[in-house]
């Protein structure tokens, strides 16, 4: 249950990426990551995270935001986040 | 001037000097790699690089690990950013009001070597920083004395790079085969060349000034756009680049501080490759707040941390001007790159002639942040 829960909020922010940034779907060989991904620099960087948050319908608070710097660390803040409500 | 640039140069040099002689003792003998060495070694680099202002290091730094504990004993995480967001707080204003009322001149305990009780300089407070952040945040747990110490006293963060303490290895993996490096000394070669060019640079523009006194424009132009900025960012460059290749061999990871900013097509590309330690604490922590508002705003957070970098650097109208100026710079940018594209009708848009232009503008205006806070100042009657 953990596993398939934890895809579709990976899928789900892959896909939010992928709008926020204007990039295809991720190509496994080369994730979407901050500062290697076109356009997520630190001005993108707040377009990604309104965009996180209108998806998951969630407020990050603003010391998480510099840890939400590729998929997998953005899953994880938002499990960690979920979980405290 | 030349007295300071000196006192500088020699804090530049004892600063590598302590690098050096730490990272060839850690890497170089086992027994130190045990974590009372690496205090041991710690405290004594950081003695001689503060040298005077080591008792005031040592107080500011002892009064930030009883701070720490303090929040690393709630466990509630709201109330543990909020504690942490008081000590930050104070911690800013206690450096600002310290850098406006000289305290690092005037709490001086009189004894037969004068001895500063108090130094919190623009380093020491940047990482204090990111200590209190990081632990107030949960995202790491308040370190152990000896690991605090070890960090607070790493001989190659102390005058920057910045490390942040969850960037502190928790072991130390020696890399003793770099001292036979060749890829590693030219990568020291290269950092000592910097930091000598750019000292000299510094020296010629004195000398410069002095031989063509009756060419006031010309030196002025030199200055602006090549002994100030170019001499400026190879010393530091330099120094930074010798830290992370001392720190290597030791087993200390340090991220790369410059590359080669100058010469980026615009002012948010060079920004993101100037400083990028320190410019990276600033952004994290303060171009990304929402200040508790919902929205955010993109121009006040760029002129907000752009002003409170000029802050950080001095508590005087230059460098706040400096960082303002920096901020204006920026949003120019930004609305650039929000409306630039509706203007399809401007020739050579998109040629190579126009990225050099594009290049060269920014190098000017980024001389031109250096150079006119002083003249603004001057207009305004100021000193």
């Amino acid at each position: 249950m953990t596993n398939s829960s934890e895809r579709t909020i990976e899928q789900r922010v892959q896909d939010v990426l992928a709008r926020a940034l204007g990039i295809l779907v991720a190509d496994p060989s080369a994730p979407p990551r901050m500062g290697s991904t076109p356009g997520w620099d630190s001005l993108g960087h707040m377009t990604v995270v309104m965009a996180l948050e209108n998806e998951f319908h969630t407020t990050l608070p603003s010391y998480r935001l510099p840890e939400l710097i590729d998929v997998a660390s953005i899953v994880k803040v938002l499990q960690s986040e979920q979980s405290t409500l | 001037m030349s007295t300071l640039a000196a006192v500088a140069e020699v804090h530049l040099l004892v600063g590598i000097a302590v690098a050096v002689a730490f990272s060839l003792a850690v890497s170089m003998v086992s027994h130190f790699q045990r974590s009372r060495y690496l205090c041991f070694f710690g405290l004594i680099g950081a003695a001689a690089y503060y040298r005077q202002a080591f008792a005031g290091f040592v107080v500011v730094s002892a009064i930030a690990y009883a701070t720490l504990c303090w929040i690393n004993r709630q466990t509630d995480r709201t109330r543990r950013w909020r504690r942490a967001g008081v000590v930050l707080f104070l911690l800013i204003a206690v450096f600002t009001l310290g850098r406006v009322q000289n305290w690092e001149h005037v709490l001086v305990l009189s004894s037969p070597v004068p001895l500063t009780l108090y130094s919190l300089d623009m380093w020491l407070v940047l990482r204090l920083v990111t200590l209190f952040w990081e632990v107030g945040a949960g995202s790491l747990q308040g370190p152990s004395l000896t690991a605090y110490i070890i960090w607070i006293c790493l001989p190659f963060t102390l005058g920057g790079p910045i490390l942040r303490p969850s960037q502190l290895p928790n072991v130390i993996c020696i890399n003793r085969s770099l001292w036979k490096s060749l890829a590693w000394w030219m990568k020291i070669t290269t950092g000592a060349a910097m930091l000598i060019v750019g000292l000299a640079l510094g020296a010629a523009q004195q000398f410069m000034s002095h031989r063509f006194s009756q060419a006031p424009l010309w030196n002025a132009a030199t200055t602006a756009l090549l002994y100030g900025p170019v001499g400026f960012y190879l010393t530091n460059a330099g120094y930074f680049h010798l830290m992370e290749s001392l720190g290597q061999p030791a087993g200390f990871k340090l991220k790369e501080s410059f590359n080669f900013p100058f010469g980026r097509e615009n002012i948010s590309i060079f920004w993101a490759n100037w400083n990028m330690t320190a410019t990276a604490v600033f952004r994290d922590y303060l171009f990304y707040n929402r200040w508790g508002l919902r929205t955010y705003n993109v121009y006040f957070n760029t002129l907000l941390v752009f002003t409170l970098v000029g802050l950080w650097h001095a508590a005087n109208a230059y460098w706040i001007l400096w960082g303002f100026l920096h901020g204006l710079l920026f949003c120019g940018f930004l609305i650039w790159r929000k409306y630039g594209n509706r203007l399809s009708g401007i020739p050579l848009r998109g040629t190579s002639i126009a990225q050099m232009a594009a290049r060269t503008f920014t190098y000017v205006s980024v001389c031109a942040c250096w150079y006119l806070p002083s003249k603004i100042i001057q207009k305004l009657g100021g000193t």
